[in-house]
């Protein structure tokens, strides 16, 4: 019966306020502190405060054998820090059961492994530190912003001492092979691909989106669909935001009770739960997963397309990362924060126009259009610029 | 304080479309210089869609539809009548495609029943997807309003008063004076044949007098609108004096700014053309884009993927203070409006001591005549005066010092003389 690894991913970017044109030069703060605030609190009340709570109960009743891994980005850890000390709090409370596994990225949850591989290792190393520090083990599984994935990244990883990384699927890719595996990679074989199980990762976040009588995922139906899968399947490995299990905005969440019973369900039916480094030590990789191009965890077209494919996008960040040389020579901390804090993949997914050419609204920005993102966006960084050469 | 025993207790009927402080463009602006420059000589109602008790000019009565009594609201036969078409245009033997595009402008907006009336004129936007009902709804509630004829002369304010104008002059047979700010051939393109236009030549066959912006609009007129030259008399506008200051930017670079919408009329693919020409050859320059508009994010595309967004700033929509912040640090105005009637943002930024580069095909190129000029499409030119002005100092001031020259000439009471002697022409048999 396959294993079970429970992935989730908690990041809060640095929201930039709407800095006026006026401000350049004189206002040295980016970031919307209320906005970012509000929306921390929110998430911590409807998502992260009763979704741990549900995670200790079931660790605690399953004695040890429900397990899980979570990656927090920097970015989020200073603002939990800084804002809600008992969300943090209770973090440690799940740390100290010893059943969750802290995964590594990049601390500003940053695109740097595509722009600059001094950037990435610098922040990857930053956030290792931080996890450490706060849960007392480097980690050894690695995953990047969105996932992104390729074979070029493979030697940069393992360099920074990782042994694992959890990698996005595709049909394509992975050859019509199961993703239900570990496989190796084709330029190291001190690394191993941890892939997502889209369509069952899927099967939650339907769930959550559209919540329809049919759609609604029982900890019983989703357990019979991982008996159904077929005897070779080694790992089921479910990689998602943590912010799928938050309340829904009637205030029911299906979701966290149907994981309230899954974990005894699947353990009472034979699929045992391990954390990704586990899964390097207990199941033989079966195959090399090349993966020549980048790709990404978003759906439909695991690319990068909805961050770095239009020219706004890629100006703001052509710009930005134009200044890593300047910025480090200078050694000041606060430039230093502030150009890792606008690096988040976040800022230019709120230019993407891909919701407009689907006449939707990009619900996730706090923007009215990509536009207006992108004009605030370069009016900090053009103040930033000037920080660099002045300051 | 005139005396207004000239006219005898006459009174002119001016009706107008905005006002500020609530409508702050270019129109409202001018209407509010000419109803306070004017008020001294005559006695002045001024009629707009939507009053607010903020618009206030003592000695000049402001009366919104708004604050017309339920009785007066337009029933349901009336509007339909107005939206199957408009006979007068018939009447006046319009050409049947005139007719036609004019009937299709309303047509498109049918259904308004006879409660919409309050709410067309209710929003606080008074142009917007309604528009053309809104016009005709002003041209009907005015009738009847202002259908006893107790005042002595119209005095429109651009097309969506022409067709009260008219209807008003019909019924009570009191001249017409329309006063030319803008023209749909320069929103919409020299060839724009459309509602808009019909209505504009419309007003321009039925009227007695014209008063166009400037020479430029007046020749306009005669080329586009097929009128006879005489009938039209170019009356600049007025500047108000401005609390002017200078303010310290904090951008290295030299700051040249534009304000305005981002449209076709206002030239935006020239700016782009001319801004990269300039950039070449003087690297130290920031474009500061002032306004939106449907070209905006073209624009925005355009310095993205060029890679020349460090060379540009875009604020958006900006508020009038904004505006001055902005004018108080640049360097260079630019101005590269494809057809310009009038170009008051030029005067605004001569007032706050920017040297301005503007194009030929404008109104304020006849009064600033020291401004640097171009023909609009002439991007070599524009970007010879703007590197010049960036990089040499004396000539900066010596452009600055004639355009401050020229900024001598021009006054509200100097408009308003001109525009009174028109109104004798009518009132005085002068």
């Amino acid at each position: 019966m396959p294993a079970i690894s429970l992935y989730f991913q908690v990041h809060q970017p640095y929201r930039v306020k709407h800095y006026d044109f006026t401000s350049i030069g004189s206002d040295h703060l980016y970031f919307d502190e209320v906005m970012n605030k509000a929306i921390l609190d929110q998430m911590c009340d409807n998502c992260y405060l009763p979704a741990n709570e549900v995670l200790l109960e079931a660790i605690e009743k399953n004695h040890g054998d429900f397990k899980l891994a979570f990656s927090i980005s920097g970015s989020a850890l200073e603002q939990l820090e800084a804002h809600r000390p008992d969300v943090l709090e209770s973090f440690l409370e799940l740390n100290a059961t010893g059943c969750v596994e802290w995964i590594g990225e990049t601390y500003y949850h940053s695109l740097a492994s595509q722009y600059s591989r001094s950037e990435f290792a610098r922040q990857v190393e930053m956030h290792a530190e931080l996890v450490a520090e706060l849960f007392g083990k480097r980690p050894t599984v690695f995953r990047n912003t969105e996932l992104l994935f390729s074979n070029e990244l493979v030697n940069e990883v393992v360099k920074m001492g990782f042994q694992g990384i959890l990698v996005p699927s595709t049909e394509k890719l992975l050859k019509q092979r199961s993703p239900n595996h570990v496989y190796k990679t084709p330029l190291s074989n001190k690394l191993l691909c941890i892939p997502k199980n889209s369509s069952l990762t899927a099967e939650w976040s339907r769930h959550f989106y559209h919540a329809e009588p049919d759609n609604v995922l029982t900890a019983l139906k989703f357990t019979g669909m991982l008996d159904e899968l077929k005897e070779e399947a080694d790992c089921v490995n479910l990689f998602m935001d943590y912010g799928a299990l938050s309340k829904q905005a009637d205030g029911s969440n299906g979701l966290l009770s149907m994981l309230e019973r899954f974990p005894k369900l699947a353990l009472a039916h034979g699929h045992p739960f391990y954390t990704p480094s586990e899964l390097l030590t207990k199941v033989m990789p079966t195959g090399k997963y090349d993966v020549p191009y980048p790709i990404t965890w978003s759906y439909p077209d695991y690319n990068l397309g909805y961050l770095t494919s239009n020219d706004i996008q890629q100006e703001a960040i052509n710009r930005l990362y134009e200044l890593e040389i300047a910025i480090l020579e200078k050694g000041n901390a606060d430039l230093l924060a502030d150009w890792g804090r606008l690096q988040a993949s976040d800022h230019f997914f709120y230019m993407t126009h891909k919701f407009e050419e689907k006449s939707e609204s990009n619900i996730y920005s706090p923007y009215k259009t990509a536009y207006e993102a992108y004009n605030y966006f370069l009016n900090v960084l053009t103040d930033l610029e000037l920080r660099v050469r002045r300051d | 304080m005139q005396v207004k025993h000239n006219f005898e207790g006459k009174r002119i009927l001016m009706l107008g479309w905005e006002f500020p402080p609530v409508h702050a463009g270019g129109l409202g602006i001018a209407c509010y210089g000419l109803a306070k420059a004017t008020r001294n000589f005559i006695d002045v109602t001024l009629v707009l869609p939507k009053s607010d008790p903020r618009m206030q000019l003592d000695g000049v009565q402001i009366f919104g539809l708004n604050e017309l009594p339920e009785s007066l609201t337009i029933t349901d036969p009336e509007l339909n009548r107005l939206n199957g078409g408009m006979p007068e245009l018939e009447y006046y033997q319009l050409s049947a495609s005139a007719c036609d595009s004019v009937r299709k402008g309303y047509q498109s907006q049918s259904g308004l029943g006879r409660t919409s009336f309050k709410a067309l004129f209710s929003d606080q936007e008074v142009y917007g997807p309604q528009l053309l009902a809104k016009v005709s709804a002003y041209a009907e509630a005015l009738v009847e309003a202002f259908g006893e004829g107790d005042f002595d002369l119209i005095h429109a304010h651009d097309w969506m008063t022409y067709l009260a104008g008219v209807r008003l002059k019909k019924k009570t047979g009191k001249p017409l004076l329309i006063h030319v700010h803008a023209l749909e051939t320069d929103r919409a393109g020299r060839d724009a044949r459309n509602t808009m236009y019909y209505i504009e030549r419309f007003g321009m066959q039925m009227c007695d007098r014209i008063i166009a912006v400037s020479e430029y609009t007046r020749k306009n007129i005669v080329e586009l609108y097929n009128v006879l030259p005489e009938k039209i008399e170019a009356i600049h506008n007025g500047i108000d004096p401005q609390q002017v200051f200078r303010a310290e930017h904090h951008v290295p670079e030299k700051i040249v700014a534009f304000v305005g919408r981002l449209t076709h009329q206002k030239g935006p693919y020239h700016l782009l053309e001319t801004a990269e020409k300039v950039i070449r050859r003087f690297p130290n320059v920031r474009f500061v884009v002032a306004g939106t508009g449907e070209k905006m994010k073209e624009i925005i595309d355009w310095t993205a993927f060029k890679g020349l967004s460090r060379h540009f700033l875009f604020t958006g929509f900006v508020s009038r203070e904004k505006v001055e912040q902005l004018l108080a640090v640049a360097d260079v105005y630019f101005m590269p409006s494809v057809s310009e009637p009038f170009g008051l943002s030029a005067l605004e930024a001569a007032q706050f001591n920017v040297p301005c580069v503007i194009s030929k095909q404008s109104g304020v190129a006849e009064m600033l005549q020291h401004a640097l000029q171009a023909d609009y499409w002439d991007t070599d030119t524009f970007a010879d005066h703007i590197v010049k002005l960036l990089a040499d100092e004396n000539y900066h001031r010596e452009v600055l010092a004639a355009m401050q020259g020229d900024l001598q000439h021009i006054s509200w009471d100097d408009a308003a003389t001109r525009v009174i002697k028109e109104y004798r022409k009518f009132l005085l048999n002068e």
